[in-house]
């Protein structure tokens, strides 16, 4: 029997023609994409010196700005202690005056019966004493207090005592709020 | 040398990973992070430099007005002169008659030593007689008109011989000063227009002001007490 002669040299010039195809690629694609990481990392470095110069640059600006605002620091204090005191006096006056509290006290009392002092407390509340030898007076004050709506100018008016001294003298405590 | 093409391009891509690993993803993240730093630094170089804008544009010498008259208003310190001048200027328009002034003002401003910041106003007690008109009038000046800014905390008395005999207890306010500025960068604020208005109606309270007092030229202190 005769041994059967294949012939591999097309087989060969094809798987060698196509090792040499993908040498050229690997080889080509490789230094591309080295060349291209090359400018890539450069780019990355670039810009993190282009920033780093930003940065200094702007910190010595702040510096310099500083300077110039610590220059001026008369003028902010100045301006910053008018505002201050405007904002506290703006408080103070928004709060109501003795006077019309006078008024308003005034408008629920009776002939006979007489304030002896008025107190204006921290929560902003008053404090009123009345006193009089009249118990009609007295009746007649509680009663114009009841019969005006909300107490006159105070949305809320509590008797805290009421009490009669050794000379005859009534004695009123009126919580009022306003 | 039959896989030798395989060499470089191996050597390239190991190279990369490498060169990423140890470079590019450091350095991006310190590059973020700086430029993180840079958008912060930049906010506040803003901040300064409209901080630096607003305090160029304010008018010095108006601003040394504003604040005379506000200390006159709401002094610094517990201003005990000017409560009695304002206390005597008050009786004297109003037309009653002050019988007495108290005063215990306790701790005062010196050069080396401030107020506290939370100290609250300055007590006095006045006894005064008059008409009631004129004990109003007195009592709404006090509180209205004159400085530094007065509130009335308790009233009593009463009415003998025709004539108001009242004991007033007030409260005479003052706002220390601050102990700072606070940061730099910290924005100025600026007058709302309602504190503008506020401002204009104080003015007339006020009067004319000077913002170099006559006390400054006067010597002070007397080195022998017994002369």
């Amino acid at each position: 029997m005769q041994p059967i002669k294949v012939n591999l040299l097309p087989y060969k010039q094809r798987w060698f023609t196509v090792r040499q195809r993908l040498a050229w690629w690997l080889t080509t694609g490789s230094m591309i994409l080295g060349a291209g990481y090359a400018v890539l990392l450069g780019s990355l470095l670039t810009w993190q010196v282009i920033t780093e110069g930003q940065m200094r640059a702007t910190l010595r600006r702040i510096d310099q700005t500083k300077k110039e605002v610590e220059a001026l620091a008369g003028r902010e204090s100045q301006q910053v202690l008018v505002k201050n005191k405007l904002t506290k006096a703006a408080e103070l006056i928004r709060q109501p005056g003795i006077t019309p509290v006078l008024r308003a006290v005034g408008n629920l009392l009776v002939p006979g019966v007489q304030w002896r002092e008025i107190a204006v407390k921290s929560d902003g509340g008053i404090e009123v004493t009345l006193g009089s030898s009249d118990v009609v007076a007295v009746g007649e004050t509680l009663e114009n207090i009841e019969a005006k709506a909300g107490g006159g100018d105070f949305s809320q008016v509590r008797l805290e005592s009421l009490t009669k001294a050794n000379n005859g003298e009534y004695g009123l405590t009126l919580n009022l709020n306003r | 040398m039959q896989y030798g093409f395989y060499v470089l391009p191996v050597t390239i891509i190991t190279a990369v990973a490498l060169l990423t690993i140890g470079v590019g993803i450091p350095k991006v993240k310190a590059t973020l992070e700086l430029r993180q730093e840079l958008k912060l630094a930049s906010a506040k170089l803003l901040r300064l430099t409209e901080k630096t804008a607003a305090l160029q544009r304010l008018d010095e010498t108006e601003l040394r007005t504003k604040m005379a008259v506000m200390e006159r208003v709401l002094p610094s310190r517990k201003d005990v002169g000017g409560v009695l001048l304002g206390l005597r200027q008050a009786a004297l328009s109003a037309g009653v008659t002050v019988v007495s002034v108290n005063l215990a003002p306790g701790e005062l401003a010196t050069g080396s030593s401030k107020l506290k910041q939370t100290a609250s106003g300055m007590e006095v007690e006045v006894k005064l007689t008059g008409q009631i008109g004129a004990v109003e009038e007195w009592l709404r000046l006090v509180e209205e008109e004159v400085v530094p800014v007065m509130r009335v905390k308790a009233l009593s008395g009463g009415q003998d011989a025709g004539s108001w005999q009242l004991k007033v207890n007030l409260k005479a306010e003052y706002l220390p000063l601050p102990e700072g500025l606070g940061a730099a960068n910290k924005p100025l604020v600026g007058l709302s227009q309602e504190e503008e208005t506020l401002y204009q109606r104080l003015v007339p309270r006020v009067g004319e002001v000077t913002t170099e007092t006559d006390l400054d030229q006067v010597p002070l202190g007397n080195p022998n007490l017994l002369q």
